[in-house]
């Protein structure tokens, strides 16, 4: 898959978990900070990321720090692709 | 009060048992918080400004925090308890305002504007050197009956959070029917303790745990900031009786690692707040074999719940919503309808609790107060009743079944909330002249929260960056889970046919 295609397939799933398509231009805002995500909602990406893209990130592998924006949510896929 | 004098003797039969744990490494024993409460009670008693006033007990999951609050038990003061993290500053200091001008016991350090409308403040050096000290209590100034025990301020429609006034009788009364729940107690389980004070759900593990020799294991805010962290801490508590909503249970089984191999001593589990979902049964009952599964209901105003089920997988595998119980010994339902006449066998209506552990009414708020409680007679005994506004039905074993709320209080993630209340402090934002929030659902739950705004001046940048700086302004006045996830703005708000505002329209337009 070509990162071209993957980031418009995460924005799309977080587009839709985050009920907001302005993701898409605020890739590196912090989305828990702007209530866009909550713990719960953070889970719902965690089991998405597996349906779409057979990649497992357990939610206690990864601090909420190192996914909590449009653009870390891609990098953290990307490495295990 | 029972629950003090049983404390007291778990305080000499077994004083170097543990009462308290947390995640952050603080332990107390049982004689440890005996005397700390001893020695806070005597200077509660010289501090407050006057006799039975409330104290406002400000932190998190510190042990000095359940310290202090038996402490004004035993100093014959409801305790207020205020979690440092879910309610912000200013909430905080509107509480101490309504509380006008209480004694304010500072566990953790205190925002300005709270100290700012306290009388007097007790911090924790000052506790702990009281503590040091030493002290002790007059036993007649214990807490019994009809004083108060703690005041819980729960969101209010207008704007305001509302006290909610519980008595040391429905205080005893919930403990000696909750701490029997899944069968009799041994003495000495370790009981999960992770929902905020400030939400009374916490009571289930205050009162059961302390009233039977065992103890807390409390997860501090910054443990579960940090799933791996919380993970941790959970596989090394020990835990027997988990005590939680059902969304941080679900939270937690989305870790395929939680599970009996990992938390092997989980017995129980106690869930209250929000609807149980049957999968979420299910999928604890395979991964905690053997572990009973107890679903309870109850508003704040009658102590925590007052019914119980113990939900069986053959239960949870039928295609209907579980069931929420039978009421406890001292408690009785009644279902009505709008003119409060009962409604027909295993119809549906509005959920009326009468007993024994309704609490006395809204702190300050005779209006309040009257328009949802009264009195009945249950068993030859006066007691006090409850309009919920809960909507249920009694089926023909006398099992109450939830539906839903009759007017615009939702519960989110376990979160009691008024919607107004939400409203009302967009509406007080500078340049918002209308306001209405709605909810999203997925899977018959309450997903999040939309807001919907009329702007007076039109926002000179995105929508979006307008939505985050109103998102910013609310979230200093509201709890965190009262901020809605999304802002929409609109130019005027549909209308229905009788001129009020349309918000299964605007509903719709936020999905």
């Amino acid at each position: 898959m070509d990162r071209n295609m993957l980031e418009q397939e995460v924005i799309d799933l977080l587009a839709d978990i985050c009920d907001d398509d302005a993701v898409a231009e605020e890739r590196d805002i912090d989305l828990f900070d702007a209530g866009l995500l909550d713990s719960l909602a953070g889970i719902e990406v965690l089991v998405a990321i597996e349906e779409r893209f057979g990649v497992q990130i357990a939610p206690t592998e990864v601090e909420r720090a190192e996914m909590n924006s449009v653009n870390k949510i891609i990098d953290r896929i990307a490495e295990r692709l | 009060m029972k629950y003090l004098q049983s404390i007291e003797h778990y305080s000499t039969t077994r004083p170097h048992a543990p009462a308290i744990r947390t995640s952050a490494g603080e332990r107390m024993s049982y004689q440890e918080l005996w005397q700390a409460s001893e020695a806070i009670a005597q200077l509660v008693e010289r501090t407050a400004p006057s006799a039975d006033s409330p104290v406002m007990v400000y932190g998190n999951k510190e042990p000095l925090m359940v310290a202090a609050f038996l402490a004004c038990m035993k100093a014959g003061h409801p305790y207020v308890p205020v979690d440092r993290f879910s309610v912000p500053a200013e909430r905080a200091a509107s509480i101490a305002r309504q509380l006008s001008h209480p004694l304010l016991i500072a566990v953790a350090e205190a925002p300005f504007e709270v100290v700012d409308a306290a009388d007097a403040v007790l911090d924790a050096a000052m506790l702990r050197a009281c503590i040091e000290a030493g002290g002790s209590s007059s036993h007649a100034r214990w807490i019994d009956g009809e004083d108060l025990c703690y005041i819980l301020f729960t969101s209010g429609s207008t704007g305001a959070p509302k006290g909610v006034e519980v008595t040391a009788g429905c205080f005893d009364g919930f403990c000696s029917w909750a701490r029997d729940l899944g069968g009799a107690p041994r003495d000495g389980r370790v009981y999960l303790d992770q929902a905020p004070f400030s939400f009374d759900l916490s009571v289930f593990e205050l009162a059961c745990a302390l009233a039977t020799g065992g103890s807390l294991y409390s997860l501090t805010h910054e443990t579960q900031a940090s799933a791996r962290g919380q993970f941790e801490a959970l596989s090394s508590s020990g835990v027997n009786v988990w005590v939680s909503t059902p969304s941080f249970a679900e939270l937690c089984l989305a870790d395929e690692a939680f599970g009996a191999d990992a938390l092997d001593g989980v017995e129980l589990f106690l869930f209250c707040g929000e609807t149980l979902t049957n999968a979420t049964a299910l999928h604890l009952m395979e991964r905690f074999d053997g572990a009973t599964v107890v679903n309870t209901y109850g508003p704040t105003e009658s102590t925590v719940a007052v019914t119980d089920i113990v939900v069986t997988p053959e239960l949870a595998r039928l295609d209907m919503p579980l069931p929420v119980g039978t009421p406890r010994p001292g408690t009785r339902l009644r279902i009505v309808d709008e003119a409060g006449a009962d409604v027909g066998a295993s119809c549906w209506g509005e959920v009326v609790i009468e007993g024994d552990t309704v609490a006395r009414g809204y702190y300050g708020r005779a209006d309040l107060t009257e328009a949802v409680f009264g009195t009945a007679m249950l068993d030859g005994r006066l007691v006090r009743s409850y309009r919920t506004g809960d909507e249920g039905r009694l089926d023909e074993l006398g099992m109450l079944h939830y539906r839903g709320r009759l007017d615009l209080q939702v519960k989110l993630h376990g979160y009691r909330i008024e919607l107004g209340e939400i409203e009302e402090g967009l509406r007080r934002l500078p340049g918002v002249s209308a306001a209405v929030v709605t909810t999203v659902e997925h899977g018959g739950k309450v997903s999040h929260l939309v807001g919907h705004v009329v702007a007076d001046v039109p926002a000179d940048t995105s929508a979006f960056r307008a939505g985050l700086a109103i998102k910013d302004e609310l979230k200093a006045r509201l709890p965190h889970y009262m901020v809605p996830k999304k802002i929409v703005f609109h130019d005027a708000f549909p209308m229905t046919g009788n001129g009020k505002v349309d918000r299964r329209a605007l509903a719709a337009q936020g999905r």
